[in-house]
């Protein structure tokens, strides 16, 4: 489980977080929506431990697997190497991490590309390649920073579909931030909407239904006013 | 021929044609001046000076002059080099290191050559003299050009390693390497030329033995103009050959690491 405690964290004079909690069950999805610059990859950063902060957080002390709002790949490595970089410490067995690596690149449609470096990639392929390298890391925290943003709608509802079944597959604790509402309801167990400042929770809200079986939810317009009243709310 | 195999060989030939264009222009500048001058021993001519560079190379003096010049330059060249590297890996990755160096490499950069060789000729003999010149005048260059390399490297990428917890080794070799390297051949390259020229000038006044300052020192001394001419032809073609030695061992490693990259 992971639990964020009394966290806090300031910019300077600005406080982001002043005692913020959270907590994500084991599995767990958890969407994060709020207006920009409220706190959301913040949180993500203090989570992977990439930014210094007052409060504890527990559940993240054996890594994170992180996708960026950038594919952020080295320039000179290959797609699959850009992978092995982040993943081989953390699997350390070659020939899973090969069928792993293979595997994902396969559902993320980008057999062939294994090879490729990034200036031959496009800015979605590039951006697939990072899901992979997440996907493909053995931690059981997944932390995504608006992971769709550069993908075309296509694109977008095809991972959707493959983050689901991955969920399905191998539950992660995963925290998601994000813009769309769609994709939130798409994919998570909850949604939280962050605001204020310093940031602290709007609006909560469980979903109950399975994933798959949502676009038919009777509730999913009413739940989407709700998430549009309290992002409008500040 | 398609018309990307006709601009690479344009390309080509330009790479060739302009250094012969700018040789020849300067050919023809010198061949003007000498005959305006109409005086040997102030600009001697084109022929007199390359019938000298003929002699000179006949004499088993001038190769012990080269060799031992180009020795020093490497001796303080590599020195300069292996410091720099010792000292920019901790400013790198430790910020009170660099504020800590940042004094001392401005004094070293701001000390004047002459002073620093007045004052190696007090301490130190003929021999060594050009090298502790030669370290004092390009560690801080090549120092500085490490430190901006380290810092170019993409802040995202090494923030994206660290929350991947990547062992420090592969960061080393697969994110900082690659991205340091080319600037490091680059400041290897500039640098070499620097040192060749500073290793002369500390010979001229620390009477090295077996040296091409020395033995420009003495065609001025005996006013053999076109000697001395040749002694900076012969320095020209040293510090050309040292820039393409090392434009051509970047290239090979390029090549290199691009082969294996695409096997791997």
């Amino acid at each position: 489980m992971l639990v964020v405690k009394g966290l806090e964290l300031a910019y300077g004079d600005k406080k982001i977080f002043d005692g913020f909690d959270l907590s994500v069950s084991d599995g767990e999805i958890v969407c994060v929506l709020g207006r920009s610059g409220c706190g959301k990859t913040s949180l993500l950063n203090c989570i992977a431990g990439a930014l210094p902060y007052g409060g504890s957080i527990t559940g993240a002390e054996d890594g994170v697997a992180y996708i960026f709002q950038e594919p952020r790949l080295i320039s000179g490595l290959t797609a699959a190497q850009n992978v092995k970089f982040a993943v081989s410490h953390a699997l350390k067995d070659r020939e899973r991490e090969n069928r792993l690596i293979d595997s994902a690149f396969e559902k993320l449609g980008l057999s062939g590309l294994q090879n490729a470096f990034p200036e031959e990639l496009s800015g979605g392929q590039a951006a697939r390649v990072s899901l992979a390298r997440a996907f493909c890391h053995p931690s059981d925290v997944l932390l995504m920073d608006e992971p769709f943003g550069s993908l075309d709608i296509a694109v977008r509802l095809s991972l959707t579909e493959y983050i689901s079944a991955l969920a399905l597959q191998r539950p992660r604790t995963t925290l998601m931030v994000s813009h769309g509402i769609e994709e939130c309801l798409d994919l998570a167990d909850r949604v939280i909407v962050l605001g204020g400042s310093p940031c602290r929770i709007l609006r909560e809200i469980k979903i109950g239904e399975r994933r798959g079986e949502r676009s038919a939810m009777p509730e999913r317009a009413r739940i989407t006013d709700e998430i549009r009243a309290a992002l409008l709310s500040e | 021929m398609s018309g990307a195999d006709a601009k690479k060989k344009l390309a080509a030939a330009s790479s060739v044609l302009y250094p012969i264009g700018a040789a020849a222009f300067i050919v023809a500048l010198w061949a003007v001046t000498a005959a305006a001058a109409g005086n040997e021993l102030l600009v001697p001519s084109v022929g007199e000076t390359f019938a000298g560079l003929w002699e000179m190379l006949g004499e088993s003096a001038t190769y012990a002059a080269i060799g031992g010049t180009v020795l020093r330059s490497l001796e303080g060249f590599a020195l300069a080099f292996a410091a720099a590297l010792l000292f920019a890996a901790p400013a790198v990755v430790w910020a009170p290191c660099r504020k800590l160096f940042a004094p001392f490499m401005a004094i070293m950069r701001s000390v004047p050559t002459m002073s620093v060789i007045m004052l190696s000729l007090l301490w130190a003999t003929g021999a060594v003299t050009p090298l502790i010149v030669v370290f004092m005048t390009v560690f801080p260059v090549i120092y500085s050009s490490f430190i901006a390399a380290a810092d170019g490297v993409d802040r995202k990428a090494v923030q994206m390693a660290a929350i991947y917890r990547v062992p420090l080794g592969t960061r080393v070799i697969r994110l900082y390497l690659p991205s340091v390297l080319p600037q490091i051949f680059e400041s290897a390259r500039s640098t070499l030329s620097l040192t060749l020229k500073i290793t002369i000038a500390a010979e001229v006044l620390a009477q090295t033995r077996d040296s091409i300052g020395v033995g420009m020192q003495q065609a001025q001394s005996m006013l053999q103009t076109d000697r001395l001419l040749a002694w900076t032809l012969i320095a020209v073609v040293l510090g050309a050959i040292a820039e393409l030695a090392v434009t051509a061992v970047a290239a090979a490693v390029r090549r290199l690491r691009y082969a294996r990259r695409k096997r791997a």
